[in-house]
């Protein structure tokens, strides 16, 4: 049971961490707490769930269509929403995403109602077996492809010129501009990708709970947990502290009873975020940017 | 109609204060504040789907007619949202705008317990055929009544049929959310268990919201359980036999406090809800006769065809409120809420639900509980033996 | 002269509409009433928030953490067999209690970190509620015990309440924006090091700061325990709530003594409007208000309204 335990932490963690990276990234170069990012996996689960149940495309392909919708979106709010925000006061940024994140949801009640949707694929319940630990097919997939993609994003980051562009505007907003990077467009593209990512772990997360509107909320305080703790605006930490915070969950409810999953999870959180608030990989000045 | 002089007058007249008569009919106004959306919509919707049926049918015969006069009923439904603190928001306007004269309860022990703190300070008579966590009606409350039995005895009949298995059973894991109802449930099944001899070899509880069960699966494979006990909700608990077949948890029984006939467990979990068994408040081959809807057969007819779809215990309980609430009135001849409640305590009759008798605190004493499981891919009841299709299956396939 | 007309006019004003706000619990009906009981709470909540977030500069997101302690305080109180006085006095140092506590080391955290730290706060002290189960009732909630007063005189009971600890809120913000001590808990937001070389220790500023906050709303927190009867975590530990108190803060103006007031009146009765008239479709209608007024007002109302005054009768006097 122990070995189980463990496997079950790490395949849940890389989904976690998947669904943190973007959100981290945001905080980190924009200083902006995105909390509608929950709506974004949400939004991503629904494409995988119609695409699914409509037109029978498998919830892994349907990740790149997800992905791509969602870029569009979280651009769009960026641009247009977000941006304002940015120059005026710290935590406006926070009333503001929980406005968007209660118009998404609500669209989607109204749209979908609070029924809940899964996509049952025919290999859903499939697992390999190792040395009397079973290890879930979709969550292996979900949890490679995790790593795949977060790795992509890593590769986007240091080679190309836009992903360059948005490490640069993180450090120094004002140098980079001068640089001739426009501030505007870096921050709808950081914004996108983000929202990208989410929609891609939104997909998994349709293959591995039941869907609905309410799915984001679910998810918001892990990736709240996990950003923090693995360091505001670094990819690595968001999957490092992605793989700690199901190991964490995983542990404690299997030492001490399910219940107490949440709980422990957050007291490490308050004092890890006491203690060392950089977390893991993070430098102590982000997530004061203004 | 004619217009010629007098007789034209005559029956312009008589069609006039027929008209005013119908106009100025009785209305009898019945509040219900059920979820419609959040994680109890579905139950809540067909809850509102039984209260409806029950409106209509006895609109269309022309209203109740209580005392002398007779009554239209009308409803009027608000949506709380599946949150307690809405619910009682609701209420209080039910209550002092709407005005309305009796109240039916929400799905949820908890809600309902939020609601009957408001409509006991009011005076107002609920019926709550779908709360029936024991708490609510061990708090003194006088005008709370329920005709469907209480949630500690829940899962009873699948401990009751457990027993006539062969090669007999003998661990029992018991798994639920933490919430009200599946603790009540949870804890009245473990004693039972115990009593009839099983042995309880996990008793665990999770999240309310948990979007994660693997940990649950992990530690009932652990614990090796023959029969598996869920007191949850649809949605978590599909969430933990997905798990369960992940990690090839495969005990020999399989059984739900709730009703297995929600269509939700078949479309996601597809030939993995096979041999399932659920309990029911109420089973469509019941033979109690009432003079709303005949017997069970006849509401299931009126309501498939209303509905367009065949209907769960959930529904047939809030028909089932508003016959005990007519029958009630009838017997009172007023709407006033004491003589009604008195009338409620001396009731002695039958529904197609079953037969009623109230105790003090508003409890059905003689409410009973049947089951059912999902054979060949259609829901089947499988007791009490009288009422059965067929004989359960054990082991699962 | 004037100014003593103006100092004396003020305070006139004030009390008149203290008078009328006492007084209108007599002939409202039982649905207002609970809508202006509301509007009170927030009222209370929303200046509670103003001490930490106008005064401290300290952003507490998570501030529900002190009316969900409060909440179940009073409740655990009650239902032990306390008065009603002395459960709420009990659960208002209980939030004060929790305040000194946690101050220490969340008050050394900057910016967004304190922010997201009280939200987490909120949250583990929820599931602490939820794990611990027995008397604070976890997931069952607590149902308080049955008062016999007629609804009536319930409502107005807990209304008059509620005036209450939204009059002391706002008599302290009223006191922080004049005493020394409001000065000192100014000068440790705009300068850590200024005010330190005038000998303030910061720390406990601001520590007593939070537990001024973290009474008032453990107060509103207990009246609104005693007054819907029946709690659980999740609606007494509501990050919405949190959220609310500070739309109506940024409404009515950070730091000002009768922004909140205004705020909270205005965003109130306009969601409950909304509550009433959109039922389905109303968490769309907040969303959508709550993100107007951060694009639109973010500076809030009495700021701007007072400048432009002020602008008005100067151009007056230059003519």
């Amino acid at each position: 049971m122990f070995a189980q335990t463990i496997v079950n932490g790490l395949l849940l963690g890389g989904v976690y961490g998947l669904a943190t990276i973007g959100f981290s990234m945001v905080w980190g170069v924009m200083g902006i707490i995105n909390l509608a990012h929950g709506a974004y996996i949400m939004i991503g689960a629904y494409i995988a769930v119609v695409a699914f149940n409509a037109f029978g495309i498998d919830p892994f392909m349907a990740i790149p269509l997800a992905m791509a919708v969602l870029f569009v979106i979280g651009f769009l709010i960026q641009r247009f929403l977000l941006n304002s925000v940015l120059k005026t006061g710290l935590l406006l940024s926070l009333a503001l995403t929980f406005g968007v994140n209660l118009v998404l949801v609500d669209l989607f009640v109204a749209g979908f109602s609070s029924d809940l949707r899964s996509v049952r694929t025919s290999y859903g319940s499939d697992a390999i077996e190792i040395a009397g630990v079973l290890i879930p097919s979709v969550r292996l997939g979900a949890c490679v492809l995790a790593l795949l993609l977060a790795w992509g994003f890593h590769f986007f980051l240091s080679r190309s010129r836009h992903g360059q562009a948005i490490l640069a505007t993180a450090l120094d907003r004002e140098i980079a501009q001068t640089m001739g990077i426009n501030p505007t467009l870096t921050y709808a593209l950081t914004a996108g990708a983000g929202a990208a990512l989410a929609g891609a772990a939104g997909c998994m997360a349709a293959m591995l709970f039941p869907v609905s509107p309410h799915l984001g909320n679910s998810f918001i305080s892990a990736v709240f947990v996990i950003t923090v703790l693995g360091g505001i605006g670094t990819l690595g930490g968001a999957i490092v502290a992605g793989f700690m915070f199901g190991l964490i969950q995983s542990a404690a409810s299997a030492i001490w009873g399910v219940g107490t999953q949440e709980i422990v999870a957050f007291v490490f959180f308050l004092v890890a975020l006491v203690l060392r608030p950089q977390g893991l990989f993070g430098r102590k000045y982000f997530g004061e940017n203004t | 109609m004619k217009f010629n002089g007098s007789k034209g007058a005559l029956a312009l007249l008589l069609s006039l204060g027929c008209a005013s008569a119908a106009l100025s009919q009785e209305v009898l106004k019945i509040g219900a504040a059920v979820s419609l959306t959040g994680p109890f919509s579905r139950e809540g919707q067909l809850l509102r789907d039984g209260y409806d049926l029950w409106k209509d049918s006895v609109n269309a015969s022309g209203g109740l007619k209580i005392g002398t006069k007779t009554y239209k009923v009308e409803i009027v439904y608000n949506d709380d949202e599946s949150k307690a603190p809405t619910s009682a928001r609701l209420t209080e306007k039910l209550l002092s705008e709407d005005k309305v004269a009796f109240l039916f309860g929400p799905y949820s022990s908890g809600i309902a317990t939020a609601t009957a703190a408001i409509s006991e300070r009011y005076k107002v008579l609920t019926l709550a055929p779908m709360a029936t966590a024991n708490s609510l009606y061990s708090r003194g409350y006088k005008y709370v009544f329920t005709p469907s039995p209480l949630a500690d005895t829940g899962l009873h009949p699948l401990l009751t049929l457990a027993t006539g298995f062969s090669p007999k059973p003998v661990k029992i894991a018991i798994v639920g959310p933490d919430d009200l109802f599946p603790n009540v449930t949870g804890e009245g099944a473990a004693k039972r268990a115990v009593e009839l001899g099983f042995q309880v070899v996990y008793q665990g509880k999770y999240p309310k919201n948990a979007n994660d069960l693997s940990s649950v699966a992990t530690q009932l494979k652990a614990a090796a359980p023959d029969i598996v006990l869920s007191t949850g909700y649809a949605q978590d608990t599909i969430l933990l036999m997905k798990s369960m077949q992940e990690l090839r948890v495969k005990p020999k029984m399989v059984g739900v406090a709730m009703s297995i006939g929600v269509a939700d467990f078949r479309t996601a979990l597809g030939s993995g809800a096979e041999g399932l068994m659920g309990v029911d408040y109420w089973v469509p081959t019941l033979t109690h006769k009432d003079a709303t809807f005949g017997d069970s057969a006849g509401f299931a007819k009126a309501f498939e065809a209303k509905y367009k779809k065949p209907p769960t215990y959930h529904a047939a309980s809030g028909a089932a409120a508003g016959v005990v609430l007519g029958l009630a009135l009838q017997k009172a001849g007023t709407l006033e809420t004491e003589a009604v409640r008195k009338a409620m305590l001396e009731l002695r009759g039958s529904t197609f639900y079953g037969p009623v008798k109230f105790n003090d605190s508003g409890v059905n004493t003689l409410a009973t509980l049947n089951a059912s499981q999902i054979v060949g891919g259609v829901p089947q009841v499988i007791f009490p033996e009288s009422v059965r299709n067929v004989a359960p299956v054990f082991p699962r396939p | 002269m004037t100014h003593k007309i103006k100092r004396y006019g003020a305070a006139l004003l004030w009390a008149v509409a203290a008078a009328l706000t006492i007084a209108a619990c007599f002939w409202l009906d039982n649905y207002w009433l609970r809508i202006w009981t509301s509007v009170l709470m927030y009222v209370a909540i929303t200046q509670g928030l103003n001490v930490i977030v106008g005064f401290a500069g300290y952003h507490s997101f998570g501030n529900a953490a002190f009316f969900g302690t409060g909440a179940y305080g009073a409740a655990m109180l009650i239902t032990a067999g306390w008065p009603l006085w002395a459960a709420l006095l009990g659960t208002t140092a209980g939030g004060a209690l929790l305040a000194l506590l946690l101050g220490p080391p969340l008050l050394r955290l900057k910016g967004h970190y304190f922010a997201i730290a009280t939200v987490a706060l909120n949250a583990a002290l929820a599931e602490l509620i939820l794990n611990v189960g027995g008397w604070t009732g976890g997931a069952q909630g607590i149902s308080l015990p049955m008062s016999d007063m007629s609804p009536i005189a319930l409502y107005r009971q807990v209304y008059l309440l509620m005036f209450g600890g939204a009059a002391a809120a706002t008599l302290i913000v009223f006191w922080l924006s004049r005493s020394r001590f409001g000065y000192a808990v100014r000068a440790s937001k705009d300068s850590e090091d200024g005010a330190k070389a005038m000998g303030i220790n910061t720390t406990a500023v601001r520590v007593a700061a939070w537990m001024l906050s973290g009474a008032v709303t453990a107060y509103a927190g207990g009246v609104w325990a005693y007054w819907i009867n029946f709690i659980e975590v999740g609606s007494a530990f509501d990050v919405s709530l949190s959220v609310k108190a500070y739309i109506m803060l940024l409404m009515g103006g950070m730091g000002s003594v009768v922004g909140p007031i205004l705020g909270a009146a205005f965003f109130e009765v306009l969601a409950t409007l909304v509550w009433s008239k959109f039922g389905a479709l109303h968490n769309l209608m907040l969303g959508v208000l709550v993100c107007a007024v951060v694009l639109f007002v973010p500076r809030g109302v009495i700021i701007p309204m007072r400048r432009y005054f002020a602008r008005r009768k100067s151009v007056g006097r230059a003519v």
